[in-house]
C-alpha cells in the first residue's frame, strides 16, 4: 500500500467520520481497482477503527484477501469471511485458510435470508450470523454477481442488503462498483446510500456526479420480483472467525 | 444474463478493434513469437498504457537480463514515460528462482510480488524459459499460475518464445485465456510482420492475420487500423 493509498484511506475516514452507524456509502471505482480499494477500506475499518465485520467474497476465493491482509499487516481476527465462490475456483480452501463458509454464487437473492435466519432446520450445518454483533459488511464485489445472476436478481439482492444494513442500526457498509462500466448496477443502488463518491484515477476521493444518470431508462425497483426459490443451504462454519460480542444490538 | 466482462485497452493501435474493445478483465494472455517479432515491445506498450491510465504495472523477467539494458532499449520508444519506472511500472527479476525449477517457490514468489504491488497489469517475459527448468511440472504450474493471476484481478501477458517454424508453445496456450501470435512471413523476398489473434475467450475476435509495423513513436501498430 503506497502513500496514495494511505491518503485515500485517510480521506475516506474523514468523510465518514462520525457517521459509521447505519451508514451506507457508495464508492465508484474503476473495475480493475475494486480489489485494491476493498483492501484500503478494510484497513480503514479494521486497522484504523478496530471494527468487526463480515466480508463476502463473490469474485475470487477469500484466501486472496486474507493473504493481502496478512501481507499488509492488517489484523483479521475479527473479520468473518463468507466465501461463496471457492468451490468453483479450482483452488483448495484448506491451502490458505480455515475461516471459510462455502455456498453457491447462484440465486444470490436468497443469501441474506439464509444468513439471517439460518438453515431453518433444513441443514444443521447452516451458519446463522448475528448481524447485531457486526460493525460492517462488505461485498467483493457486486459487479461479479452479474456473472452468475440476472440483473433483476442482483438488484433485488442489493435492495434487501441495504434494508438489512439500515435495520440493524449500527451496521456500516461501503458499496463498491464501477458506475461508468456498470450503470445498471448504479441504477439499483441510486438514492439508497447517504454518501456517493468516486475514486478518481489519481487516487482522489470526490463526490459522485453523474449528469447523465437521469437520462437512463428508469427501473422501478419495487416492481422487481423477489423470487422465493428454495435454497439448499450449504454453509459450513469452520474455524473461529465470528466476531466477538461487543455489547450487541 | 447481463454481460459483466470489462475490457482493458491493450495500448496497441488497431488491436482493440480486433478484440471487441480490449483484453477481458481479468485474463491471462499468451503472446507468442520468434525472436525479433516485437514481443517485448508489445509488452512495454501494454504496461506504459496502463501506467498512463493511473494503473499499477508489474514486469517479471525470467531471463535475468539486466533491467538496465532492457530499460535502455525501451526508452528509445516515444511512448515510454521514464517517470513511470520504479513507480507505476515495477521491474522484478526472478531469473535466479526460475533456474531452481521449483513450482511452489516460484508461485509463492509471484504471490508475494503481486500481493505487495497490487498491479492491474502484469507481464511475465518469457514464460517458456520456466518450462526449460521445470520439465514435468510445467503444465500444472501453468494452470496454477493462470488461475492465480486471474484471481489477483489483473490482465497478464505471458510471452512465449517459439522457433521460426513453430506457431505457439502448446502447454502455455492451453492454460491461457487468449493467444496472440506475432509472426514473420516471407513474401516476395521480404520478411513482413503480422499479428493474429488465435484465441480470446469470451470475445468475438477478428480472425486472420493483420500486417503490423513497429515504429519508434508508437511501438507496434496494426496497419489495417490506418485505413
Amino acid at each position: 500500500m503506497n502513500e496514495k493509498d494511505v491518503a485515500l484511506m485517510n480521506k475516506f475516514l474523514n468523510e465518514v467520520s462520525g457517521r459509521e452507524n447505519g451508514h451506507r456509502v457508495l464508492l465508484s471505482v474503476k473495475y480493475n481497482q475494486i480489489s485494491k480499494i476493498n483492501l484500503i477500506l478494510l484497513r480503514a475499518l479494521i486497522g484504523e477503527q478496530g471494527k468487526h465485520g463480515l466480508f463476502v467474497t463473490v469474485d475470487r476465493p477469500h484466501q486472496y484477501m486474507t493473504y493481502l491482509l496478512d501481507l499488509h499487516k492488517i489484523p483479521r481476527d475479527d473479520l468473518l469471511f463468507l466465501d461463496i465462490i471457492s468451490r468453483f475456483s479450482g483452488e483448495s480452501i484448506n491451502a490458505c485458510d480455515t475461516d471459510a463458509n462455502t455456498a453457491s454464487p447462484f440465486r444470490i437473492s436468497e443469501l441474506l435470508d439464509l444468513l439471517e435466519n439460518g438453515g431453518g432446520g433444513r441443514d444443521k450445518r447452516t451458519a446463522r450470523i448475528d448481524f447485531g454483533l457486526l460493525d460492517f459488511i462488505m461485498i467483493d464485489n457486486l459487479g461479479a454477481m452479474l456473472s452468475y445472476n440476472e440483473l433483476d436478481d442482483v438488484a433485488a439482492f442489493i435492495q434487501k442488503y441495504l434494508r438489512l444494513v439500515e435495520r440493524y442500526g449500527k451496521l456500516f457498509t461501503a458499496i463498491v462498483i464501477d458506475v461508468r462500466a456498470q450503470p445498471e448496477l448504479y441504477r439499483a443502488v441510486q438514492g439508497l446510500c447517504q454518501q456517493e463518491f468516486v475514486v478518481a484515477e489519481d487516487g482522489n476521493l470526490m463526490p459522485l456526479q453523474i449528469p447523465a444518470a437521469n437520462d437512463l431508462p428508469e427501473k422501478k425497483m419495487e416492481e422487481i420480483a423477489e423470487s422465493v426459490i428454495l435454497f439448499t443451504p450449504d454453509f459450513q462454519r469452520v474455524g473461529n472467525a465470528y466476531p466477538r460480542p461487543t455489547g450487541g444490538a | 444474463m447481463a454481460d459483466s466482462f470489462q475490457r482493458v485497452p491493450s495500448g496497441i493501435p488497431g488491436l482493440d478493434e480486433m478484440l471487441e474493445g480490449g483484453f477481458p478483465f481479468p485474463s491471462v494472455i499468451l503472446l507468442a513469437g520468434s525472436a525479433g517479432t516485437g514481443k517485448t515491445t508489445f509488452c512495454q506498450k501494454f504496461l506504459s498504457t496502463g501506467a498512463d491510465l493511473g494503473e499499477q504495472c508489474l514486469y517479471l523477467t525470467t531471463l535475468s537480463e539486466p533491467t538496465q539494458w532492457m530499460l535502455r532499449f525501451a526508452t528509445q520508444f516515444g511512448y515510454v514515460n521514464k517517470r513511470h519506472f520504479g513507480k507505476e511500472i515495477i521491474y522484478v527479476d526472478m531469473g535466479e528462482l526460475v533456474r531452481k525449477g521449483k513450482p511452489a517457490d516460484l508461485l509463492s514468489f509471484i504471490d508475494e510480488q503481486v500481493g505487495s504491488i497490487m498491479p492491474q497489469r502484469i507481464v511475465i517475459d518469457p514464460i517458456t524459459v520456466v518450462g526449460d527448468f521445470m520439465e514435468k511440472n510445467y503444465r500444472s504450474f501453468l494452470f496454477d499460475l493462470s488461475n492465480k493471476l486471474k484471481n489477483w484481478q489483473a490482465v497478464t501477458i505471458l510471452t512465449g518464445e517459439v522457433k521460426p517454424n513453430e506457431l505457439y508453445p502448446a502447454e502455455a496456450a492451453y492454460a491461457t485465456d487468449g493467444v496472440i501470435l506475432l509472426r514473420f512471413i516471407e513474401e516476395d523476398g521480404a520478411r513482413r510482420k503480422y499479428i493474429e489473434v488465435l484465441k480470446m475467450r469470451g470475445t468475438n475476435h477478428a480472425s486472420g492475420r493483420q500486417s503490423i509495423d513497429i515504429s519508434k513513436q508508437d511501438g507496434i501498430v496494426v496497419l489495417k487500423s490506418k485505413f
